[in-house]
């Protein structure tokens, strides 16, 4: 694991001096800490499937969930939260229990909107499952309120924080619905952060189940949602699925989702890929394994001109499971891939990013089975041409065999981290920690300003 | 194990009447049930609620038949027994893995006591031979219920801890080997 002091310029110098002092210092260097210690965490928990924001309003203020303490009755669950840009970490209880006697968190995404305020989209088991969009009503450190009841499985998060949109302050929570027969990707759109909730189905499911439903919001107010349709396992080897990552968009606010025809556009063009659909990911003759089974899909928006990126995973000639990377320059009508991955191991649970200046990130997981135990490795790629290549870092190596609070089946959960503001990316994996009494998972942060080197502005700008 | 079985800091009066009538769930084709604090559970998972209601039926009838203990079980048992008359069984889809079971509750039931530090049972009862942990899995992507298994007796009583439990550290149920136990009770 890496360590190193990010530099950040707030004064501007001679072009000369800023470049060796860019060059010297190591500005843009990837900067990794494990958030928890022994005070913050002292019941070793697993701190799986953890998701990250920023503050657009003061980029040092950044949020983390994982699966960490429960709520309870007389406790909330916690936010992780950081106001020295990741450097320092602290535990606030806000998330109330929804409903008397409900279990949680249960799933959770957060986000910022764009004053700054912290909304928390979350599960919760009463009897059923229900979600609840948990928005800050006062002061940042104060219990968070839930709005009204909605949705099924997986909710996930993203609030308009554009002040080009139309939509501005709106969200929107895609989640997965069971309801449904067979089940379809969802959306729940929101005006008043979350108070009234209105669901509508999105998903093509005329035929074939939907999974993995992600979302992002474009700066001028279009949302896009990427998830798979579920085609069956014919000529699929064991653990994967043949499917097809469509994105379908939406021009108004959630209401409708049409935006790229009824039926959705496949990334990948007409023929399916396979991607995942199991409970072991890895090499179970050598060790603990992972779900993968919402765990091939994410979206994101170029934040200036709304460019629109899908990672997702494919099984291609290599014979390995990929990492793709798909960008659309015309509102999700048409697309082009590029593989991020180098062919050689299985790779799943890709999140992408993208900073305002467009450099484009992956965060991944893959593994390598070739030795006694089998090695998962989170990575972070980038691309500084629009994704058309892609330089790759291996964030850490884990057998997470010996970690106790590692549990085979689940072991960071379906998604991870990862955001960016301004031209930083920012990031969380589960993975093993450091400086712990016990070894054990723990939720790891990193961030990295992405910019090319001959970018002065972009290395003189404050993140 | 007797000294788990008649612990009373640990089970409730409903607790022990199922214990005293293990056998009928063996005979009902149950291997293993998990007791909760308000709930017996089956840990067969069923397809289908008919299928889950055929093995309720099967176990109320034999939920009639009086418990027939060896000695060393009786006086902590017999209290008990009137119990069974009031049990509810039925075929039930649980959330936690989106599955039919056998479920048996009583209206205020007090079967395992709640709240019980698992730094109790340690102290009570020893070392576990063995701690595994299982992910339950539903069929959506929830998060799953990974419980934490301190095993007994070599495995004929394990007492869980549920990493979804609002209060950590604490046992969430204890699953019972059927077969194992109702041998050493019957």
């Amino acid at each position: 694991m890496k360590n190193h002091l990010f530099c950040r310029f707030k004064l501007p110098a001679s072009l000369l001096l800023v470049s060796a002092l860019s060059f010297l210092t190591g500005c843009g260097r990837l900067y990794v800490k494990d958030i928890a210690t022994d005070a913050l965490d002292p019941s070793n928990l697993a701190d799986t499937e953890p998701s990250i924001a920023v503050n657009g309003r003061d980029t040092s203020e950044i949020a983390i969930v994982t699966f960490s303490e429960n709520w309870s009755a007389t406790a909330g669950a916690p936010v992780w939260k950081s106001s020295d840009r990741g450097r320092t970490w602290r535990k606030v209880f806000q998330v109330v229990q929804p409903i008397p006697g409900s279990f949680g968190p249960a799933d959770q995404k957060v986000d910022f909107d764009e004053d700054g305020r912290l909304d928390v989209a979350e599960l919760a088991l009463s009897g059923g499952v229900s979600d609840f969009v948990f928005r800050q009503t006062t002061t940042p450190e104060a219990a968070l309120t839930p709005g009204a009841a909605y949705g099924n499985d997986q909710p996930h998060l993203s609030v308009d924080r554009h002040l080009s949109s139309p939509n501005v302050g709106h969200l929107y929570s895609p989640f997965l619905d069971f309801t449904q027969a067979p089940e379809r990707s969802s959306v729940a759109a929101s005006s008043d952060r979350g108070v009234t909730m209105h669901s509508v189905g999105a998903g093509n499911n005329s035929v074939f189940a939907n999974r993995t439903t992600r979302v992002a919001v474009a700066p001028d107010g279009k949302v896009y949602i990427v998830y798979k349709i579920r085609e069956g396992t014919t000529g699929a080897p064991s653990g994967f699925e043949n499917v097809h990552f469509t994105v379908n968009r939406s021009n108004d606010a959630g209401v409708t989702w049409a935006g790229t025809g009824a039926a959705g556009v496949s990334v990948h063009g007409a023929a399916q890929v396979q991607t995942y659909m199991t409970n072991s990911f890895g090499n179970p003759g050598k060790g603990k394994v992972a779900r993968a089974r919402s765990s091939d899909a994410w979206i994101a928006c170029n934040p200036r001109n709304g460019d629109v990126y899908v990672s997702y995973v494919r099984r291609d000639a290599s014979g390995f499971a990929q990492i793709y990377v798909a960008r659309s320059t015309d509102q999700g009508v048409t697309w082009n891939s590029h593989r991020v991955t180098d062919g050689t191991h299985n790779a799943a649970y890709p999140e992408v990013a993208i900073t305002k200046r467009g450099v484009a990130a992956v965060l991944y997981i893959d593994y390598d089975d070739s030795g006694a135990a089998t090695l998962f490795r989170h990575h972070l790629a980038r691309s500084f041409d629009h994704g058309t290549s892609w330089s790759d870092e291996t964030l850490q190596s884990m057998d997470p065999g010996p970690l106790a609070n590692a549990s085979s089946g689940f072991l960071w959960g379906d998604y991870e981290g990862l955001t960016a503001a301004k031209d930083t990316f920012y990031g969380v994996f589960t993975g093993e920690s450091t400086g712990r009494t016990v070894a054990q998972l723990d939720p790891i942060f990193f961030r990295q300003r992405s910019c090319r080197w001959y970018w002065i502005s972009c290395w003189l700008e404050s993140q | 194990m007797q000294n788990v079985l008649t612990d009373r800091q640990l089970w409730g009066e409903d607790a022990l009447a199922i214990l005293a009538n293990l056998q009928n769930w063996s005979d009902a084709g149950e291997t293993s049930i998990q007791i909760f604090p308000d709930r017996v559970v089956s840990s067969s998972k069923y397809d289908s609620l008919p299928a889950a209601q055929q093995i309720s039926a099967r176990l109320s009838s034999f939920l009639k038949r009086p418990p027939k203990l060896r000695a060393e079980y009786q006086g902590a048992y017999q209290a008990s027994f009137a119990r069974a008359a009031a049990f509810r069984i039925s075929g039930q889809k649980l959330l936690e893995d989106d599955a039919f079971h056998v479920v048996l509750q009583r209206e205020g039931g007090d079967f395992l006591k709640p709240g019980i530090p698992i730094r109790s049972i340690l102290d009570r009862f020893g070392q576990p031979e063995k701690q595994t942990s299982e992910v339950i899995q539903a069929d959506g992507d929830r998060r799953p219920v990974v419980l934490t298994v301190y095993w007994y007796a070599d495995g004929a009583v394990k007492f869980a801890q549920s990493d979804l439990s609002p209060a950590p550290n604490t046992v969430d149920r204890v699953i019972v080997d059927v077969t194992r136990v109702a041998a050493q009770l019957h």
